[in-house]
């Protein structure tokens, strides 16, 4: 078998690994090598054909295609060397990594490795909706790619379960295309998806949404012909007299998005139970030397703009991993506190500036988040919407780490 | 008048009061940055949107090319624009930026394409 | 211009397969008829997928006779099949001294019925085997083993078509005239005509069996609900782990059972339906299960459950009635000619093999039997490229670059392995078809990223447009047509 040695390689080309990529080549890195499964550059944001991309970075509403189109010029520019139908399937901690292609398989032996292979969505079997199982019942990616790639459409009366940004997205969609979307129900009192996805892929609709209300049975045997909905109780029991018949064509689900590390685990990577990512310190490098990980790979993020910072920090940490062989030692742990879900990273070395992202518990409003180390305060912040659905991107500065010792605990607090 | 709206220009999605009169937007508050009074104005007065979709593709290595309308068009019109790019269908290649359909139902917005679309094989 | 037979099969399941393939060693026309658009689509699918070793069935009865005979002939069967065969043993396990008795009983009839090496052994013995698992005593089978129902089969049938046997799908039977020597049979596909039939319609055998004016049968649909976990928890058990049955004979209790692909099955309930076709899965009995399961295994969690699904049950006792049911295999005295095979429930996937080779005897009752010299046992697929060392990955790839194009990466499936699938010797040209061929879509992400490169690959080698393709068979479209087409419906207003 074929074996070649690269300064950084990088597992998948969806924004992220693109943006590690051109990051580990302008910090330095001689030889980078992207690695893409699929047949083309720019992952996901191929079929998010809708615009919004890049209000943070680029001050633009883009499309997902103009998005991806400026990092794959920036690859080129840049000289980043990238495979396509190129699948990885295996890596060591000793970041040897096993690659497949028609081309034959080979090994290469990596100095740093990013992985970026994004996510996946959760299915109808996670959810575990009871019935039939008949055609018709599709996640909202998946739907997504059929209409936008492959001019094919699922069905004609549609019902949306989850609010999920994808299936909000794609409300929108299939209406201009002239399906008819019925409804979207929410298990949850409060949206998943963005504020700005209910107002410009509902309200503009007229597409209702039915908060604290699940689908509780599929009918059809075949194809999908419609689905019981009923409100949910406070402790998760159906209201009596709630239930009632949709009937539909096609069940699209946006029932949430899972970090792809089946590649990870292989390496023996530690994941968080809580991200479904990996454990990372503030150089975005996993438990794992060498091996570093960013975008939905690490966290399911609901922006690309910040994906893509946080894979710029990645790939240049993993050049400067593969020029010195080591990096500063990340020993302050990071604990989320009242009112904060999760925070990454989950350790930090204290010598350099930090990207916090975190997601809040439930929604609140004119709160503050609140880094502490041992009762004294690093920083502080003023949010005025706290949203499950938004993550949150706060820095805080080298010089605060110095005040108190012990862990680090971010909390949300008057 | 007064109202609420949730500003849609980021993805912060400020939830906004307003209050204005037959001609002008009075006064705005909860707003993170300046650019909700543009947006919020355009709602009271003249609701916009950017119409994204897709065009079929004659001879391409896939079947559709996604396109936008350049500038926002009058919300009013969404639906008659997606009826006007039903059933257009452009030859391969596509570059990205190309004017697929020049001022739009005179709305003063061309419909460009926001993606390459090369030769089939 | 209809087709003329000697034996016409009616069903394709695990049974009407497996009898084709055992026709198909003699110089015998057979033509398998089938209603839906692939085999195994019935309750040969939706079971435990175990080979059972005989120890719960009376002594003396049909089902003791061909369960015993079918669990020997499996581990040959499966190796010249290549399909992938399992023993792991089973535990019947008491959960308190009061139940032992039952497991006495168990293993008396279990070594009568000729079942080898079973053993009861204790609370200590339990939990060196299966450390997750507490118990007082349990029945220990060593000889019971796993199969993939869908895949054997898938195999039978494969092999029956190679050795001379024709399939027919999307072929339900609307009619059956005639009498021995001349049966016409209508279906789907046409009109075929047989000197022979079996009737091995699974739950439709009564109604297949009326259309031949035979109206002495009738069936009971009896739903079973399954629960499927996850494979990363695939190391709580390593054999299968049964109760001690439940009184009144419908079943054999709530049991855990690992699977070919590294998932448990926990199931099934037993609960009679009305109708035939009601598979569908409930809330109320998934919670049950999951109840009845943590008694024995209490590290098991509801999180746990990936997905549900249910099979019916043929019986031929009511509900009111309730008991013991026997496998009835006879040429009804009105009809000679054509075999019935009625309430071929448990175990009727271990007594497939043994049942076709009944089937056979009553053939060369009516006719004689001559070996057919082209006959060839075997069916050899390469093994699945995600169980082969890296080495061996290498030189495949290298011979052949569609090996190389990894298409669904959960199961790590290659191209040339969907090829295989889309091309299968039945020509089942549906999604569901390439799936159970190839396991593509059957990982995590449930085909989110290679169910559609999967429809691409059947467009391109089959010519079929996606909008024509279908998950199962007619009436389980995929497409409602182009995305450009949909405007032609009312479009609501903004």
């Amino acid at each position: 078998m074929r074996t070649e040695a690269v300064d950084v390689a990088i597992v998948g080309g969806g924004p992220s690994g693109m943006a590690a990529a051109v990051a580990a080549r302008r910090a330095g890195a001689e030889k980078v090598v992207l690695l893409e499964r699929g047949e083309q550059l720019g992952g996901i944001l191929n079929q998010c054909i809708h615009d919004g991309f890049g209000t943070k970075v680029f001050e633009q509403a883009l499309t997902g295609p103009e998005y991806a189109q400026i990092y794959i010029d920036r690859m080129e520019e840049t000289g980043v060397s990238y495979a396509l139908n190129t699948m990885v399937l295996d890596l060591s901690p000793e970041r040897e990594l096993t690659v497949c292609s028609s081309q034959g398989l080979r090994q290469i032996n990596a100095k740093a490795v990013v992985l970026c292979m994004g996510c996946r969505e959760r299915t109808r079997g996670a959810i575990r909706i009871p019935g039939h199982r008949p055609a018709g019942v599709y996640t909202a990616g998946v739907v997504q790619y059929y209409m936008n790639l492959r001019n094919l459409a699922v069905g004609r009366r549609v019902v949306i379960l989850g609010s999920g940004d994808v299936g909000l997205i794609m409300a929108r969609r299939l209406t201009l295309e002239g399906a008819q979307v019925l409804c979207v129900a929410e298990i949850l009192p409060y949206p998943s998806g963005l504020a700005r996805n209910i107002v410009q892929c509902l309200d503009d609709f007229d597409i209702p949404l039915y908060l604290r209300t699940t689908v509780v049975e599929i009918h059809g045997r075949d194809r999908v012909t419609g689905v019981t909905l009923a409100q949910i109780g406070p402790h998760g029991g159906i209201v009596p007299g709630t239930k009632r018949l949709v009937e539909c064509d096609t069940l699209l689900l946006s029932v949430g998005l899972i970090p792809e590390n089946e590649l990870s685990k292989k390496a023996r990577v530690a994941l968080s139970p809580v991200t479904g990512g990996p454990v990372v310190d503030d150089h975005l490098q996993t438990s794992v030397p060498g091996v570093f990980t960013a975008g939905n790979a690490l966290q399911v993020h609901d922006l690309v703009d910040y994906a893509c910072l946080e894979a710029e920090r990645a790939g240049a940490s993993a050049a400067r991993y593969a020029m010195a062989g080591r990096l500063p030692a990340a020993e302050i742990a990071v604990r989320p506190g009242q009112g904060i879900r999760y925070v990454v990273p989950q350790l930090v070395s204290g010598t350099e500036s930090v990207d916090f992202s975190m997601r809040v518990v439930s929604p609140d409003h004119d709160r503050y988040v609140i880094f502490r180390r041992d009762g004294h305060e690093l920083r502080r912040m003023k949010e005025n919407v706290l949203a499950p659905a938004s993550m949150l991107r706060i820095r805080v500065r080298s010089d605060r780490f110095q005040r108190g010792a012990g862990e680090l605990t971010v909390e949300v607090g008057a | 008048m007064k109202g609420k709206f949730v500003c849609v220009v980021c993805p912060t999605s400020c939830d906004v009061n307003a209050e204005w009169n037959e001609t002008e937007l009075l006064s705005i508050d909860h707003a993170q940055c300046k650019l909700a009074w543009e947006f919020i104005r355009g709602e009271i007065f003249d609701p916009r949107r950017t119409v994204t979709t897709s065009i079929m593709v004659d001879g391409g290595e896939l079947p559709l090319v996604s396109v936008k309308t350049r500038t926002p068009v009058p919300k009013a019109q969404v639906l008659a624009v997606m009826d006007r790019l039903a059933d257009v269908m452009v030859r391969a290649p596509v570059d990205i930026g190309e004017v697929i359909v020049p001022d739009v139902l005179g709305t003063g917005s061309d419909v460009v394409a926001t993606r390459k679309v090369k030769h089939k094989g | 211009m209809s087709q003329e037979y000697d034996v016409a099969v009616v069903g394709g399941g695990v049974v009407g397969c497996a009898i084709a393939r055992e026709l198909s060693r003699y110089q015998l026309k057979v033509v398998l008829l089938e209603k839906e658009s692939d085999v195994g689509r019935g309750t040969s699918g939706k079971n435990s997928a175990v080979v059972h070793t005989g120890f719960n069935v009376p002594v003396g009865s049909v089902k003791a006779r061909l369960n015993v005979a079918g669990a020997r002939m499996y581990g040959e069967l499966c190796a010249q099949l290549s399909v992938p065969f399992k023993r792991v043993g089973k535990l019947v396990v008491a959960l308190t001294p009061d139940q032992v008795p039952e497991l006495e009983k168990l293993k008396a009839t279990g070594d009568r019925n000729g079942v080898s090496a079973l053993e009861i052994i204790g609370g200590d013995a339990i939990r060196r085997m299966e450390p997750n698992i507490s118990g007082y005593a349990a029945l220990h089978a060593p000889t019971a083993a796993i199969i993939c129902p869908f895949r054997m089969t898938i195999a039978l049938a494969e092999n029956a078509v190679a050795n001379g046997a024709t399939i027919l799908l999307d072929a339900p039977v609307t009619a059956i005239s005639g009498k021995a020597g001349a049966f016409r049979i209508t279906s789907g596909q046409g009109t075929v005509r047989s000197k022979l039939v079996v009737n091995a319609a699974g739950l439709y055998a009564d109604h297949v069996a009326r259309l031949a004016g035979v109206r002495r049968y009738k069936i009971w649909p009896c739903r079973g609900e399954y629960l499927i976990i996850d494979k990363a928890r695939s190391d709580l058990i390593h054999g299968m782990i049964y109760p001690v049955p439940p009184k009144g004979g419908s079943g054999l209790g709530v049991h855990l059972t690992p699977t070919i692909d590294g998932n448990i099955l926990l199931g099934p309930s037993a609960e009679y339906v009305r109708s035939k076709s009601n598979d569908a899965t409930t809330a109320a009995v998934a919670r049950t299960l999951m109840q009845e399961a943590q008694q024995f295994l209490p590290a098991l969690n509801p999180r746990d459950v990936i997905t549900a699904y249910a099979g019916i049950r043929p019986k031929t006792v009511s509900s009111a009635v309730g008991g013991f049911g026997d496998f009835i295999i006879e040429e009804a005295p009105e009809l000679p000619g054509m075999l019935h095979l009625v309430g071929i429930e448990s175990p009727g996937l271990t007594a497939a093999p043994a049942i076709a080779q009944d089937v056979a005897q009553w053939v060369g009752l009516h006719q004689p039997l001559q070996a057919n010299p082209a006959f060839h046992p075997e069916r050899k697929l390469p093994a699945p490229f995600h169980e082969l060392p890296t080495e061996q990955q290498a030189s495949l790839v290298a011979q052949d670059p569609d090996y190389g194009q990894i298409v669904c990466r959960c199961e790590t499936v290659t191209r040339s392995e969907v090829l295989r699938a889309i091309h299968n010797p039945l020509g089942v040209h549906t999604l569901g078809g390439v799936k159970y061929r190839s396991r593509v879509t059957m990982g995590r992400c449930q085909g989110g990223f290679c169910g559609p490169r999967v429809e691409e690959m059947m467009e391109e080698e089959l010519g079929l447009p996606a909008t024509t393709m279908t998950q199962r068979g007619p009436g389980s479209w995929l497409f409602a047509g182009t995305t450009k087409e949909l405007r032609t419906a009312c479009a609501p207003k903004l």
